[in-house]
């Protein structure tokens, strides 16, 4: 009989063994102790381009009560570039994700904000300030794109991105409205402010990858080593290619 | 003969004793006996041994597969079903046994016993009802009283009448109680029938095993009725021994098996609709059937004329029978080298059946002066490669001289065209001529240096090819290359079509590349080609894409700078010699230029070149090896080598007259599988595959798609499409047209379809490149028409929609539906001359055209998830999320409103 009980209680421990490995595969959410800060900014290198003016060809009464200027770049006073996203690449275990909801705006044919981070599997409410038809159409890989019409009495569309991505979204009625969604698992990702800051928040110590994003400028990665409780500063150029 | 001569010498003939002689020649004939016994069963019966390995290695599949069956058996859980219906059966035999049945039983006897009783009292009553009956119909016969009679059948009734629903009430209790009974005797046999179904796959697996044992060494053999015909065009029967050695070949799991056990590559598809009993196998694989050797058995002997096809070259065999159809999915080879004959036209010198009606395939030469620069014909006749390296003309190997004598003939008998001169008036904009054919669609079918694909050739091709025919398409594709290229028809999955799919950009060459276009033809020509390329050509496959004159000039001040002219020097006065006109006239003659082009003076000429029609049984005595020693005498060796250099069997005395082509071995190889098939012998009709309407429609579609190109520009089965490659906007492309879940057919009338075919009218303000006026006429026009219908399931020919009269709740609600308070579908769409706001780019079709040009039910289907017909498209999903003060948010009813709507529009 002792045998036996042996042999449950191995089994059943192989298997929690077992579990939790699969589960270490993924993003491992929990409490983080000492966790230390990664700020900086990213900044545009070289002389910055101006932000082109788009033309609002439609649906001006709504679109075009301000000014439209492009956002592919925006590049602040101290060139500190706006909406860069930096995100840890290779974390695997670290503070749970606080919320599991975020929110976009259509408001005067403008994406706002223009990149919309979301927890991956989390909900995405989309909401349609302007009151006109605009639709939702994604172009994505990893996860299922979608085009999905948000007409006037639609006030909130909400949608779901399972897997980690940073996706496309454009609105085929209004040609200039261009934004980003990035779901990502984990919550060591921001997007850059005016000043082209950011920071990172309770981060584990350990050494990590960081990867920094903008639409134009593509990908760069970064070595950062966090010690716990001090502040790790990461200041980046980016440049045109 | 002394000896002997004593013997009977000495005594006289009765007395003579031949026990000796007797015993010897008696001993010879046992030994011979038992030779010849062990001859026939050892030494000449080879297909025993095969038979028997067979039996041995399906003995071992067998009880492996049994093992595994019996160990699944023996599993846990298994075992624990089995004790279960075990159990089960012993509960439901105890109940058998015990006292429930029996008082069921007895219940049953008492329940049958009162039933018998009351229904023979019921039985006796009818009887005595039955005699009184007589007595009244006697009592009136006889004009006696009936009152007595009468009142006895009154009575007997009512007793009657009263006995009969007891009859009926007992005779239900009686059979309920056998059901009980029944009952206890089916719960046992239930159970029993679960056991077995659970030890089934044993005991069949069992009894196969005991069948493999018992097998004793046979000859197998097939009798073919009506499907070989002799000499003499009769019909007979023949007899194929493969299967007593090819044992598996129609028994499905001995696909791994070696040889030659193995199952038929194709078992399911071919024997599915070829069974082996009406077909046999010599058919289609050729051999001697009857023979039980190996090498006679394949007819690889001596003397035998038809061996086994060997590889791709048993393609050959579905000809006879499947002559009508172009494509064989089966027989890629076949198809493919089909397929080669018909692009190449080598029907022009040869007579090949299934090729009367084609129409030549190098271009008209009747009013070539006007055309082209003398010195370039020049250089062109002699070495076409020199000039397009894909060209399909080949190279016919003339002098200096000969190429001079012809091209004055040529230039001699050319119709001049005065009405070109001047044509082409200087000043068009060679920036907006670049403009226009990076744009307008000329990269469909053209290919022009410098005019590269935007981006990576192969990612955009590929984006559209996933984005409409979904991953797998790319590698079964890639299978059916590598079909093509080993030559031999692998055991994989076989595409529906099979024709390769459309190169890809940088390998278009389906129309001439323009890189040099300007050191070929002049400005004149080309300006009043590109307005009109029938004027010039009326047969040509090169259509109108409807340029004004300023466009044209522009185009044609682009593509006259593409190239530079090389003249040659005392060219013009050599042309102009009269005896080298007449001199290029013989050698046109005798070459047979005109096989492919139009030239004057040679419209009745006859094909020069042998005939082909059965060429597939030319006997070797039959071919002209010349002194071309390195060739293997064979049939294969001597029509490889003839293809790759046609100048191989030339001698001092025998010319060769047959051009060179430039064949690659696996191209020359795929035209030897077709040519192998070149048979004048026809199956009987009931063997002729025929086909059905359907089919027909669909293999003249694919042939005008093929020939008007249409994959150059639009997706259809899932291919084409490469411009899109020269289109950085994806929205700039033109539509698809037949893939994954859209298909024209199913989208549009027929009618509609039939009409923009013949004129076409722009859908789309948005596109640059323009669908092009192909001038097709009725016939060419309802062809493209069936084949899409048929492609979408749609009836041939078009039934017309019958439109019912609408709801007028449906039309107020569809129009409030795509008003602005709602879809507000005008935001993007057009409506007549009613223009959406903004730049074209983002327009969307015009809706005033829906109800001449779409199918309501196809509407209905777009509307509910336009992503699932098309994926990628503009057009966002309304559904689900329908307003819910419409229709009370009732889906179907809504899409009801606005395809009705639609289907009206602008008519209230």
């Amino acid at each position: 009989m002792v045998t036996t009980r042996e042999i449950a209680t191995a089994v059943v421990t192989a298997s929690l063994i077992f579990g939790a490995a699969a589960l270490a595969q993924a993003y491992d959410g929990g409490e983080v102790k000492d966790g230390g800060t990664i700020s900086g900014t990213v900044k545009f290198a070289g002389a910055p381009p101006a932000r082109k003016t788009i033309e609002v060809t439609k649906d001006k009464e709504v679109c075009a009560k301000e000014k439209h200027l492009s956002f592919d770049l925006v590049v602040g006073p101290d060139k500190g570039i706006e909406n860069a996203v930096v995100r840890l690449v290779d974390v695997k275990k670290g503070k749970k994700w606080a919320s599991t909801k975020a929110e976009l705006d259509q408001k005067g044919c403008v994406y706002r904000p223009h990149v919309t981070v979301v927890p991956a599997g989390g909900e995405l409410n989309i909401l349609n300030s302007d009151g006109i038809l605009h639709n939702i159409h994604t172009y994505s890989k990893a996860n299922p794109s979608i085009n999905k019409a948000q007409p006037k009495f639609k006030k909130v569309l909400t949608e779901k991105f399972s897997k980690p991505e940073v996706i496309k979204v454009a609105c085929d009625a209004h040609a200039w409205m261009g934004g980003w969604i990035v779901a990502s698992e984990h919550p060591y990702i921001a997007v850059t402010d005016a000043k082209g800051a950011f920071s990172l928040k309770d981060v584990p110590a350990g050494t990590y990858k960081v990867e920094i994003w903008q639409e134009t400028l593509g990908k760069s990665e970064k070595t950062v080593t966090v010690k716990a409780k001090e502040e790790t500063k990461l200041n980046v150029e980016l440049a045109k290619k | 003969m002394r000896w002997w001569g004593r013997q009977r010498g000495t005594k006289i003939a009765e007395e003579q004793s031949l026990r000796i002689v007797f015993f010897v020649s008696s001993m010879m004939f046992v030994v011979v006996t038992g030779w010849a016994v062990w001859d026939e069963e050892a030494t000449r019966r080879p297909w025993k041994e095969y038979q028997a390995e067979f039996n041995r290695l399906e003995y071992e599949q067998v009880s492996q597969e049994l093992a595994a069956e019996r160990s699944k058996l023996d599993s846990p859980e298994a075992r624990a079903a089995r004790a279960k219906l075990q159990g089960d059966v012993q509960a439901a035999q105890a109940r058998l046994a015990g006292p429930e049945y029996a008082k069921a039983q007895k219940l049953l006897a008492a329940r049958q016993a009162e039933y018998a009783d009351v229904s023979m009292r019921g039985q006796f009553i009818k009887s005595e009802l039955d005699e009184a009956l007589y007595w009244v119909e006697h009592a009136i016969y006889e004009k006696k009283d009936t009152q007595g009679p009468k009142a006895r059948v009154v009575n007997l009734e009512k007793q009657l009448h009263e006995i009969m629903p007891k009859v009926e009430a007992l005779g239900a209790k009686e059979v309920q109680a056998q059901a009980e009974v029944k009952r206890f005797q089916a719960d046992v046999e239930k159970i029993q029938v679960k056991i077995g179904e659970l030890v089934a796959p044993v005991t069949a697996l069992e009894r196969r095993l005991a069948s493999i044992k018992g097998r004793s060494a046979e000859v197998k053999q097939v009798v073919v009725e009506g499907l070989a015909i002799n000499e003499f065009k009769e019909p007979i029967l023949t007899v194929d021994r493969c299967t007593t050695c090819h044992l598996g070949i129609d028994r499905a799991g001995f696909e791994q098996m070696k040889q030659p056990f193995r199952t038929h590559p194709h078992r399911e598809v071919l024997f599915g609709k070829h069974p082996i009993t009406r077909f046999g196998c010599v058919s289609c694989h050729q051999g001697q059937g009857p023979a039980l050797e190996v090498d006679s058995a394949h007819g690889e002997v001596k003397h035998w004329e038809r061996p086994l096809l060997r590889g791709s070259s048993v393609q050959v065999s579905c000809r006879p029978c499947h002559v009508e159809e172009k494509e064989l999915p089966l027989a890629p080879v076949y198809s493919q080298g089909r397929q080669m004959v018909e692009e190449l036209g080598c029907f022009g010198c040869h007579n090949l059946p299934g090729f009367e009606k084609a129409q030549k395939v190098g271009p008209d030469l009747t009013r070539i002066a006007s055309k082209v620069d003398p010195s370039w014909l020049f250089r062109w006749i002699k070495d076409p490669r020199g000039y397009l390296p894909k060209t399909k003309m080949p190279n016919f190997g003339l002098s200096d001289e000969d190429t001079l004598n012809v091209e004055s003939y040529l230039l001699s008998a050319s119709q001049p065209m005065p009405e070109l001169r001047g044509a082409f008036k200087a000043g068009g904009s060679v920036e907006r001529g670049r403009e226009i054919v990076n744009k307008i669609g000329c990269l469909g079918c053209h290919r022009i240096a410098g005019i590269e694909p935007k981006g990576q050739p192969s990612e955009a091709a590929s984006a559209v090819s996933a984005r409409n025919s979904g991953a797998n398409a790319s590698e079964s594709e890639k299978r059916t290359a590598a079909v093509m290229v080993n030559g031999e028809q692998a055991s994989q999955p076989v595409r529906a079509r099979l024709t390769a799919p459309p190169p890809a950009p940088e390998n278009q060459d389906f129309a001439p590349d323009l890189s040099k276009i300007a050191s070929k033809v002049n400005a004149d020509w080309l300006f009043s080609w590109v307005k009109n390329p029938k004027h010039f050509r009326p047969t040509t496959r090169m259509p109108s894409l409807r340029l004004s004159d300023d466009e044209a000039r522009a185009v044609t001040a682009f593509l006259m700078t593409l190239g530079q002219r090389r003249p040659i020097a005392g060219l013009d006065q050599e042309l102009k010699k009269t005896e080298r006109i007449a001199a290029g006239e013989r050698l046109i003659r005798k070459r047979g230029c005109f096989g492919c082009h139009d030239i004057k003076g040679f419209e009745t000429a006859e094909k020069i070149a042998p005939d082909l029609s059965n060429y597939g049984h030319k006997r070797l005595l039959e071919l002209f090896f010349g002194e071309a020693v390195q060739v293997k005498q064979t049939w294969e060796d001597f029509t490889f080598w003839k293809l790759k250099n046609p100048q191989i069997y030339a001698t001092e005395r025998v010319e060769q007259l047959m051009p060179n082509f430039g064949f690659t071995d696996e191209q020359a190889k795929t035209l030897r599988v077709f040519l192998k098939s070149m048979s004048t012998q026809r199956p009987q009709a009931q063997f002729e595959r025929k086909l059905s309407d359907e089919e027909l429609a669909i293999q003249n579609g694919r042939g005008l798609v093929k020939r008007y190109n249409c994959n150059g520009c639009h997706v259809i089965e899932g291919q084409g499409g490469a411009i899109a490659a020269f289109y950085p906007d994806k929205t700039k492309i033109p539509p698809p047209l037949e893939v994954g879940g859209l298909h024209e057919g199913e989208k549009v009338q027929a009618t509609w379809l039939y009409q923009f075919l013949g004129r076409p009218t722009p859908l789309r303000p948005w596109l640059e490149v323009r669908m092009p006026t192909f001038g097709l006429g009725i016939e060419d026009a309802t062809t493209l028409t069936k084949y899409f219908a048929a492609m979408g399931k749609q009836r041939v020919p078009y039934e017309y929609v019958s439109l019912h009269e609408p709801l007028a709740e449906n039309l107020r609600a569809g129009r409030l539906l795509m008003s602005k308070d709602y879809f507000d579908c005008f935001s993007c769409h057009q409506q007549g001359d009613k223009k959406p706001e903004g730049p074209p780019e983002g327009w969307a079709p015009d809706l005033s055209l829906a109800k001449r040009r779409l199918r309501p039910v196809w509407i209905a289907k777009w509307l509910k998830d336009p992503q699932k017909i098309e994926p990628g498209t503009k057009m966002p999903s309304y559904y689900p999320g329908g307003p819910d003060d419409v229709f009370g948010g009732k889906e179907d009813r809504q899409i009801r409103a606005i395809t009705d709507y639609l289907m009206h529009l602008g008519e209230r």
